[in-house]
Parts: C-alpha cells; sequence; structure tokens
C-alpha cells in the first residue's frame, strides 16, 4: 500500500484561461451542484474589493447561474441595499459607505451568497500627519509635508524599495499622508504574468527549459526596481516573511505557484487579512510547503493520524504566536510571572482534524481528464492530482467531520461541513485579540524600527483592530497607521542610540538600484523595459537573502533575535543581525565592489549574454557641473551631500563626510598615479564615494 | 610498521568505500601523497567537540530500529507501511557480550554503524529536553515540570543547545564551555566558537562569541592590500570608518563584525594557505557530489562544513588554540512527509559525512584529540500520518571519535508501545530517559570541566542521576 506522489501530470501545458481567474479570483467555498431539472444558483462572478477616494462613483459587478434565473439583491455588512441587479453602483461616496459588499441571488430552490468586496473610501489627503524640523530659531515646527529631499527619502527608505529623482519630486509635491493615499489605491503590479511570459519564451528557445526561478527572480526585481505602487510591492515583501513559504524546499520547481502565491500577497497587501489568511491557507503552494494538501482523517484501521505540520504553524507564525499578548505587544504573565500559551498540544490535534480532506482543485461540473481523454474521479484526484494556482477543494471522503475543539474552547460541531469547519477555524484565529499586536510588531519591524515603543505598537494594534470604520483586519489601514505615526517620524532620530533596524541585504540593494537605473537593454520590440536581472549568479548571487527563498517557515531572521553583546545588553532585539555576520559582510562589500566597478549580468539576450552598468550619470553630473562655478573640494562636498540626501536619508555623521573628502584629497595628491580630473578619474571619484556609503554604518543602519 | 590506531583506519576505509572509486581513491592518494604523508604537528592536550545539529527533527525511530523477530514485527505494525523501515537493509549493531538485544542502523548509514561496531561510536537511546526527571504521571500533571513549549521547532532548538529550557536567557552551553575553558587559548584571535552554519544559540556564551566560517575558506575584501590609487585611497578611509566608536548600538555592532571579519581573513589567510594546511579533498570521495578529482568538487552539506572544520582542526596549533568548539548543521529533517525517501537521503550524507571526517581525522593522528555529536530539535512520532511523521520528544543520537567508548547503548531504549509507560499520549511521542544536560556533561567533562565546576556549563546538571554517562573513555 505504497501512495506514490510522483507527479508526472506537472508538465501538462497550462490554460491560459487559468491566468485570468486567478487575477481576478474569489473562490467559493460552496458544496457540490445537486443534479436535478430547478438548479439551485452559483455565484460565478464575485464583486471585487477597491479602495477609492471620497466622492467617487463606484461600481461593482457580479454574476451568478441558476434554473429559473435567479433575482439579486445586494448587501453592506449584511444591511440590504436598494439595488437589484448583478451591477451596483454608488456615487459620491463616502466614508460611510466603507465595508464589505455582497450579492445574493435566489430562485425558488435555494440562495447563493456571493464572496464579499471590501470597499474602503480613503480621506485624502489628510493633514494630520506629524513631521517635525527645528527651525532656524532652535524651536520645533510642526509640518505636514516632508520638507527637503533627504526627508523625502528618509521616508522612501521605510516604504519603498529606495528613493529615486522620481519619486522624491513625487513626494516632495504632496504630503506623506497624500502619497500613501495615492499608493493605496493604485493598480497592483503583479508577478505570474511576467514569469509566464517569460517561462514561454524560454521554452519557445529550447523545448523543456522553462528558466526555473530565473523568471520569478527577474519579475521580483523588475517590479521592485520600476513598479511605481512601490507600498503595495514592500507590503507584499514584508507579507511574505510572516506568511512564509520558500522555493528552498519541495516547491523548488513550482515557479508559476509560486509566483501566483506572491501575487495573492500583492493583491490582499492592503485589503483584509482575513481574507488574505484564507486564500494563503489555500494556496497549493501553502498546502505542499507546510503539508496541509491531501491531509487525511484519521484511519482508525493503520492508526495514522492527521499531519499537524499547517495547525502548528498557523498559530504560531501566522496569527496568534506562542504567548498571550497585550495590545501593547508585551507578554501577558500568569501569578507565577511566567507566559501563558495561547495554545496546547491538544488545541493543536483538533485543528489539525479541521485541517484535513482539502486536496487539489476540483470542480465536479467539469473534472479533470487523464490522458485517454476520461475524467479523473476525485478520489483520484484528492491523492494524485494537482494544480498550482487555483485554491484547494475540500473533499468530503477524506476530511475529519467530528466533533472537534480548536484554540480557546471553541468547538467544531459535526454539523457542519468541511468548508464551514475551515471557515470557522480562521475566523477564530482571526478574531483572537493576539493578531492585532503580533502583526503589529513585525510590520513595524519590516518598515521603521527593531524595537517600537509599546506605546507604537498599540496604536498600529488598534488600527488593525478597527480601522476607524469598524472593520478588523484592515492592512492598509495598518501599514498606513505605520507609515504615519509620529515614532515614523520622529525629528531627532539620532539622538536615540537604540531607534532603528539593520537594513535588509535585498533593500539595500534595491535602494542603490532604484537611485542608480541600470538601462534596460532593449530585446526584441522596442519598448521593453525589462531589466532581466535575476541576481541569481555569482558575485550576485544573495545566498543570505532571497525572495521566497528563506531557509525555513521561520523567514530569513526572527522577529526576537538578539544579536549577543552590546545589543543584548540593552534589552533590544535586532532580527536583521541573524543574516549579518562575518562571512556576510564580506561577501556584501565584494557584491558591492563588483556593482558599482564593474558590471551586473543580466540573463538577456542569449547566447551572447549581457551586462548592465549602474547609471552613474546623475552624480557624475553633480561632480562634474560647470555651473556654477565652483571649486574641486566645494564640487566634491556637493556629491557628497548628493549621496547623503539620495543614499542616506541625511544621516551622513561629520565623521564619514570627512573621511571620504578626505579619501578623495588622499587620491588626487597620491604619490604614484595621483587620480586627476579626467572624466574618466572623476566617474572613479564618484565609485569611491559611493563604495564608501554603501560601506557605511549609515547606510545599512536605518534610522 | 602500522601502529593499531593507523589499521584500523584503513580496514575501515577500505572496507566501506565504493568500488568503483578505489582507483580514483588511489590516484588522488597518489597525486596528495606529499601532502597527505605530511605530518602536520599537533598539541597531544588539543580538543575540538563538534555539534552536529539535524535541524527539524530527525525521527529517531528510524534511526536505531528493533531487529530481533518480535520487535522488528512489534516496530513495522506500528509505524505502519509508509514509515517502517524494510527488516533486510538494516544494519546490524553488534552489541558488547551478553546483552542480549538486537538493533540495526537505518540502511542508509552502513559506514556509521561500521564505526559503532569497531568501538569508535557510541549511541545514546531516549534522550531529550528536561527540567528534571520525568515519568508519564508526572509529565500528564503539567506545569513547570514539563519543558515549555515542547514540539515547537525554535524552542526546542534552543533548549536543545542552551540546556536550561525553563530558563529565557539564550546562553548556549558551548558558550558557557567556551567561557570556563578560554584560558587555554590565551594568545589565539579566532574565538574558540567557530560556526559552520551561521548564527546559532550553542555558541552564544557570556564572554566568548562565536565566529562565522565559510566552508570553502576565509574571505576578505576585494583588493584590499592594493597600492593602486585610488583603491588604496578608498580602503584606507574604510580602515577609518571601522575603526570609529559609534554612539549608536546598531552602526558599532555593523563595524565590529566587519572590523573582526576584516582582521581573521588577514590572519586565517595565512594560515589555511593549501600549502600549510591541505584542502582535503581527497578524504571526502564518498561525500563527493561533483567535480571529483577536480580542483575544488562539491560535497553535500554535512561534509563541505567537516572539511573545514577538518582544516581548522589541522590549523589549531598555528592558531594557538587548545580547544575548539565547533556547530555545523543541516536542515530538511522535518519529514511530515515523505519520510521515507526525504530521510534516506539526509542520512546517506550523515553517514558518509561523519565516516569520511571520522577517518580524515584518525589519518591527522588526532582520533582522540576530536568528539563529534549529533543533536536536534526532537525525534518524531512514532504513529506517524500518511507518508510521514509529526513532532514528538526523545531522540536516539550518536557520539563519534577515538575517545569515544563505542560500541555500546547508552540508555534506555523506550518501550515502543503506543500508549505505553514512556508515551506521552497515544502517538508514540517517548518522554526522555536521559537529559540533555546529561548528555552535554558527558561530553563537557572530556573538554576538560571538572565534575565541581559542571554547573557552570550546565547549571540544572545536579537535577539528574547521571552527569556522566560513561560513553567518553
Amino acid at each position: 500500500m505504497n501512495i506514490s506522489l510522483t507527479p508526472f501530470w506537472r508538465r501538462q501545458p497550462q490554460n491560459s484561461s487559468l491566468l485570468t481567474a486567478l487575477v481576478t479570483i474569489s473562490f467559493s467555498l460552496l458544496g457540490a451542484i445537486p443534479a436535478r431539472a430547478q438548479v439551485a444558483p452559483v455565484i460565478t462572478v464575485s464583486p471585487i474589493s477597491q479602495s477609492v477616494f471620497v466622492g467617487s462613483t463606484v461600481t461593482f459587478t457580479a454574476a451568478a447561474t441558476g434554473t429559473p434565473t435567479p433575482t439579486y439583491r445586494w448587501y453592506r455588512n449584511g444591511v440590504s441595499l436598494p439595488a437589484i441587479s448583478t451591477t451596483l453602483t454608488l456615487t459620491g461616496v463616502t466614508a460611510n459607505d466603507t465595508g464589505n459588499y455582497t450579492m445574493v441571488a435566489s430562485n425558488s430552490t435555494n440562495t447563493a451568497t456571493s464572496k464579499p468586496a471590501f470597499l474602503n473610501v480613503v480621506t485624502s489627503p489628510s493633514t494630520a500627519i506629524v513631521s517635525f524640523t527645528i527651525g532656524d530659531d532652535g524651536n520645533w515646527e510642526y509640518s505636514p509635508i516632508p520638507t527637503n529631499e533627504a526627508l523625502a527619502g528618509r521616508f522612501l527608505i521605510q516604504a519603498s524599495f529606495g528613493p529615486s529623482a522620481a519619486s522624491v519630486a513625487d513626494l516632495l509635491s504632496t504630503s506623506y499622508a497624500g502619497w500613501i493615499d495615492t499608493q493605496l489605491v493604485m493598480p497592483p503590479s503583479f508577478h505570474l504574468p511576467y514569469v509566464r511570459a517569460r517561462a514561454t519564451e524560454y521554452l519557445n528557445r529550447k523545448s523543456g527549459d522553462d528558466g526555473y526561478q530565473k523568471p520569478r527572480q527577474e519579475a521580483w526585481w523588475q517590479n521592485a526596481i520600476v513598479a511605481p505602487d512601490q507600498l503595495r510591492q514592500r507590503m507584499a515583501f514584508a507579507l511574505s516573511q510572516i506568511l512564509v513559504i520558500s522555493q528552498d524546499s519541495n516547491l523548488d520547481d513550482d515557479n508559476d505557484g509560486v509566483a501566483a502565491y506572491y501575487d495573492i500577497l500583492v493583491r490582499n497587501a492592503f485589503g483584509n487579512y482575513r481574507q488574505l489568511l484564507e486564500e494563503v491557507t489555500l494556496s497549493p503552494m501553502m498546502g505542499t510547503y507546510l503539508s496541509m494538501i491531501r491531509n487525511q482523517k484519521p484511519n482508525v484501521t493503520t492508526g495514522q493520524q492527521p499531519d499537524e505540520n499547517y495547525a502548528r504553524e498557523i498559530m504560531q507564525l501566522f496569527t496568534i504566536g506562542l504567548s498571550q499578548l497585550n495590545l501593547d505587544g508585551s507578554v501577558q504573565l500568569d501569578s507565577g510571572g511566567a507566559p501563558i500559551p495561547t495554545y496546547t498540544q491538544a488545541d493543536i490535534v483538533g485543528l489539525a482534524h479541521v485541517f484535513t480532506g482539502w486536496g487539489p482543485y476540483y470542480d465536479p461540473a467539469n473534472p479533470p481528464k487523464k490522458d485517454n481523454g476520461t475524467s479523473e474521479t476525485s478520489n483520484n484526484w484528492f491523492r494524485y492530482g494537482w494544480d498550482p494556482l487555483r485554491p484547494l477543494t475540500f473533499y468530503t471522503n477524506y476530511g475529519d467531520l467530528q466533533t472537534r475543539t480548536i484554540v480557546g474552547g471553541v468547538t467544531v460541531a459535526s454539523t457542519l461541513t468541511g468548508p464551514q469547519r475551515m471557515k470557522l477555524a480562521l475566523d477564530t484565529l482571526f478574531n483572537h485579540p493576539n493578531v492585532g499586536p503580533f502583526l503589529a510588531r513585525q510590520l513595524i519591524q519590516r518598515f521603521v524600527t527593531s524595537n517600537p515603543t509599546p506605546a507604537y505598537i498599540s496604536r498600529v494594534a488598534t488600527a488593525f483592530n478597527n480601522n476607524g470604520s469598524g472593520l478588523r483586519g484592515d492592512l492598509g489601514a495598518t501599514i498606513r497607521a505605520i507609515l504615519v505615526d509620529p515614532e515614523a517620524h520622529r525629528a531627532d532620530p539620532l539622538a536615540d542610540n537604540q531607534y532603528g533596524k539593520l537594513t535588509e541585504p535585498l533593500l539595500r540593494m534595491s535602494r542603490i538600484l532604484r537611485a542608480f537605473p541600470p538601462t534596460p537593454r532593449i530585446y526584441g520590440a522596442s519598448g521593453d523595459n525589462r531589466l532581466f536581472l535575476n541576481l541569481l549568479s555569482y558575485p550576485y548571487y544573495m545566498d543570505e537573502q532571497s525572495p521566497l527563498f528563506s531557509p525555513t517557515v521561520f523567514n530569513f531572521f526572527k522577529p526576537g533575535f538578539a544579536k549577543p553583546g552590546a545589543i543584548t545588553t540593552a534589552g533590544l532585539v535586532s532580527p536583521e543581525f541573524q543574516i549579518y555576520d562575518d562571512v556576510t559582510a564580506m561577501q556584501e562589500s565584494n557584491r558591492n565592489y563588483t556593482l558599482i566597478y564593474s558590471n551586473i549580468t543580466v540573463t538577456e539576450p542569449v547566447p551572447t549574454g549581457m551586462t548592465i552598468k549602474l547609471d552613474l550619470s546623475e552624480p557624475l553630473a553633480i561632480l562634474t557641473a560647470t555651473t556654477p562655478v565652483r571649486t574641486r573640494a566645494e564640487a566634491q562636498a556637493v556629491l557628497v551631500e548628493y549621496f547623503n540626501q539620495r543614499l542616506l536619508g541625511g544621516m551622513m555623521s561629520a565623521f564619514l563626510r570627512q573621511k571620504i573628502l578626505d579619501s578623495f584629497t588622499a587620491a588626487a595628491t597620491a604619490a604614484s598615479n595621483p587620480l586627476t580630473y579626467t572624466s574618466a578619474n572623476e566617474l572613479k571619484r564618484v565609485q569611491m564615494g559611493l563604495y564608501l556609503v554603501m560601506f557605511s554604518p549609515e547606510f545599512n543602519v536605518q534610522h | 610498521m602500522n601502529t593499531r590506531r593507523e589499521f584500523i583506519g584503513q580496514a575501515t576505509c577500505a572496507g566501506f568505500s565504493l568500488a568503483g572509486m578505489l582507483s580514483t581513491m588511489g590516484t588522488l592518494r597518489l597525486f596528495n601523497a606529499s601532502l597527505s604523508a605530511q605530518t602536520i604537528p599537533f598539541d597531544t592536550d588539543f580538543k575540538a567537540l563538534i555539534c552536529l545539529f539535524q535541524y527539524g527533527g530527525n525521527d529517531g525511530n528510524n534511526l536505531i530500529i528493533p531487529m530481533d523477530a518480535s520487535g522488528y514485527a512489534a516496530y513495522a505494525t506500528a509505524r505502519g507501511a509508509a514509515l517502517a523501515l524494510p527488516s533486510t537493509n538494516l544494519n546490524a549493531l553488534t552489541l558488547p557480550a551478553g546483552d542480549g538485544r538486537s538493533f540495526g542502523l537505518h540502511p542508509s548509514m552502513p559506514r556509521l554503524a561500521g564505526l559503532f561496531n569497531a568501538g569508535k561510536a557510541a549511541a545514546i537511546a531516549n534522550v531529550g529536553t528536561l527540567v528534571g526527571p520525568l515519568d508519564k504521571t508526572k509529565y500528564k500533571k503539567g506545569g513547570a515540570g514539563v519543558p515549555p513549549y515542547l514540539f515547537s521547532h525554535s524552542d526546542q532548538q534552543v533548549q536543545w543547545q542552551t540546556s536550561v529550557p525553563d530558563s529565557p536567557l539564550k546562553v548556549g552551553w558551548g558558550g558557557r564551555l567556551a567561557d570556563m575553558t578560554q584560558a587555554l587559548n590565551t594568545g589565539s584571535q579566532i574565538s574558540m566558537n567557530l560556526s559552520l552554519a551561521g548564527e546559532n544559540y550553542f555558541q552564544v556564551g557570556n564572554e566568548v562569541f562565536q565566529y562565522p566560517l565559510n566552508t570553502s575558506g576565509s574571505i576578505g575584501l576585494t583588493n584590499y592590500t592594493s597600492t593602486s590609487t585610488p583603491t588604496k585611497q578608498q580602503y584606507a578611509a574604510v580602515q577609518a570608518v571601522v575603526g570609529h566608536s559609534y554612539g549608536h548600538v546598531f552602526e558599532q555592532e555593523y563595524v565590529n563584525v566587519m572590523g573582526r571579519a576584516i582582521g581573521n581573513d588577514t590572519l586565517l589567510k595565512g594560515i589555511l594557505d593549501p600549502s600549510k594546511i591541505p584542502l582535503y579533498n581527497e578524504k571526502f570521495v564518498a561525500s563527493t557530489t561533483s567535480g571529483l578529482g577536480t580542483a575544488n568538487p562539491t560535497l553535500n552539506p554535512v561534509a563541505s562544513q567537516l572539511r573545514m572544520i577538518l582544516r581548522m582542526i589541522a590549523a589549531q596549533k598555528a592558531l594557538g588554540m587548545k580547544r575548539q568548539i565547533y556547530f555545523a548543521a543541516v536542515g530538511g529533517y522535518d519529514t511530515h512527509d515523505n519520510q521515507l525517501t526525504g530521510q534516506a537521503k539526509l542520512l546517506g550524507q550523515l553517514d558518509n559525512g561523519l565516516a569520511d571526517f571520522n577517518q580524515a581525522v584518525a589519518d591527522l593522528g588526532m582520533a582522540n584529540n576530536v568528539t563529534t555529536f549529533t543533536a536536534s530539535d526532537f525525534s518524531r512520532t512514532y504513529a506517524g500520518n500518511i507518508t510521514g511523521s509529526d513532532h514528538a520528544w526523545g531522540n536516539h543520537h550518536f557520539v563519534t571519535g577515538g575517545a569515544v567508548k563505542g560500541g555500546q547503548i547508552y540508555g534506555n531504549m523506550p518501550d515502543l508501545t503506543l500508549g505505553g509507560p514512556n508515551d506521552t499520549g497515544s502517538r508514540g511521542s517517548w518522554i526522555p530517559g536521559i537529559s540533555t544536560d546529561e548528555y552535554s556533561a558527558t561530553l563537557a567533562k572530556w573538554f576538560g570541566i571538572s565534575p565541581g565546576n559542571m554547573a557552570m556549563v550546565l547549571p540544572n546538571i545536579g537535577r539528574f542521576a547521571q552527569p556522566d554517562l560513561g560513553f567518553m573513555l
């Protein structure tokens, strides 16, 4: 009785219509269709969540089938609206229109309810943002906007993949809140379409070679460097470090599926965490990574029990953590002073039973076909089938339907169907009071500082618990709260020698690539702005951090990691130091050396191979400008200040500034081969300054 | 005339090398004859302790398997077809005369069985995290008598590496061991605690900090010693930046790491030059996955770490280190599914890595100076899920080296009855009979800690019956 899971079916060409369905996805957890002359309604298209400004016109569209043809009605937060067609139009929306919208289709046999679409009506632009500077008179001044390039750069280091000339100018024309609000409603840039297109190019060139993991890495860098929806992409990246899957696993060849998983994070980045949790849980990628897919109810004959992997990790890592928390993220203590565990082993066992019976996507009305054209049975498909893109389906034959108890003493009754049991479990976890502070702390750590004050965590957790319109789990409101908070905009960041964070290797690299974007080579049709950058080959391979490639489900570093030494003595945590050590420090410095002084290898065109370079024309122009007239020393000082504003958010120390300028002087006056002022040497001067900036603590530690 | 040690070493190697590789090995041995035959002087009182961590929780129930008829039958029934190993390929362990039991190792570990049967490896049965001796009754009462967050990867990894489950302080017992013995390394620039696998808790000390090594040698800054303009001036500025004091604790730590890396690279590049300390690729033929015979072959993940450790051991005298503590690790042991194939591959890599390494150390004449021990988050449930198993507790581990009193199973094999007296519940998660404290203290004693000082390294050792399990000579 050996069960083989050889995926012979995974190489079959994908149906391109699956791609469209995925992008506009909202899936139903309803059961099978009874075969009768009259047909109960089925929702075929659910409305799509939107974020809009106050005063906009909003249209929701849905569709359903049924015999007789159903009638329709729309609801907001469960309250019916005077809309009776498949389209709902709202004009001049206000904040009161924020909420969950559903369409219900009814006929004589039954009713069906669409998945909810969340409408987020954003007030814009807000002036209730804090940014303090010291005026010339030495007093604190309140200003709601970034007043100079340095402050703009500092915010963009927090909120994007790095400042660029364009994004700095853009931010300077508005406020921090205004920039965020624009980002919240910007259309998402997805990863899967890029991956599919590249895989096709590879396959057209050589059958059987889809480029392996290169297209997915290329998509990530393309969006990080070029995509305008920077905050959404940063949020997806942060979420990918909490809701972790990794291709350093049995997913190593699932390039489409992993890109589709990343798009779940992109699509839901400003949506609702409950929705995100459900899509992640029912993702075939997560199902494979944490072995929930094909998990079966207990077998009384063999004694096999359900796999506990996902039950444990969804609690420990994705929702509530190990210990009961207060709103401010502090750990609750019992009368003996010990932390209070959030769940017991019995809770895990109960939840493991709920997480059974979920297998690869299966539609009984349209089942997958074997090679000989006959239909796959559902039993067969549960055990051997595969669909890397569509959500898991519940298979009644394999799911446990007994009464079970899960965390918080919640009973999952035997009267509930499999999808209902899943819904109850996810609702229970989502509504646990731990979730707000648990997520708040980690998200603050990804964007602003490793050691937020309890008050900061409280404010952000409060926004998660209630976005201001009574909705829990609003990720858009949560990231907004993080980035407009006074603690993100400290006027005196350098005065607190424990504020801030070590940056992440990927974000240091992206900061440079966005500041000095390599010129994309035009390949094929003109207007192709793809960089073909995957940074997977020596010397650019970043083995300490690569997107969706962490060593385990515990991400590249843990939220509570503290580097032994002064950091632990100070009672601080420093997650990013877990991957920063003597080895990675040397590797990264040398990577930077090659990046600055040499070329970057990209994947196209083949077979000649190709290199691109950082575009250092902007700093070079600044250094060599002939108007206004400057001395060499003055020009070099302007260059160094440019680096300060563009790359360091204005945090350059006087010490570093002097050392860079000293190195320019030393090179110009060297006894052997002094660095004269030819245009080639001026470029070397720029490169040397850039290397020293990238080497500096100010570049690596974000304040 | 061969000493007895050399004779056993060669016999072991010849007995277990792959037939097709014999000629290649012979050629390589001839080619590197000058280096292999070169005697590298070493301090006879030198000791190296190597922790080899199996991240994810290795299933010890498929590491040591009952081979007697009724024991195997019960094993096969309880574990089921998806988990039970066939009886035909198990590697029989020769136990001391009169023991009466019959056990075998996983089919992928013939060489470890060979080391065991030659007295160079010992097994420690049913060892795990404990806050005090525990039986089933006491376990069911729960509370402070049971380690917290059992079955959680991250917590059990920390508890194995600190051996103080009931304290939130994350100082490792390897760190405390280095703190206690660092006087033996006076004058050594390099830390006693050397990691081949990045950050870990085992090597966090109160004074001694871990130093990470790359498997391929020391890395320094590109063109660091160049005298050309402007490279020279650039690195002069780098030195100034590294030497500066920063008020911000993260910035200071950043330059601390950078400065130490630069300084240590300069030292190690000199000492580890291949003309002084060979690359030893020819010692790891069975562990080679590609590029056999080339200048830079790829080894399996266990062996690539052990190869670097071997080079650092060979360099101990030049480094001025009388003591070294290593941390190596491999992941992938969390076999919730596809356990039979997954674990077979991992244990095969471990078998070759350990055996090649032990042989190479013996060839240096340093077999008695080097001890390697395995550790892992936990074992896995005796009864599985469909193709794998879940997190459990008490596990079986191995200690290898010339100073090991091998060929025996120390401690008691658990009663392998589901729901039985050693089971926390019904799935076969064994309550440990031996604590990580007793396991570690036995190693620390060999390393040079007296019984009176043992509590400085293993603070909870006083709670347990056997501070010396007796598996070291």
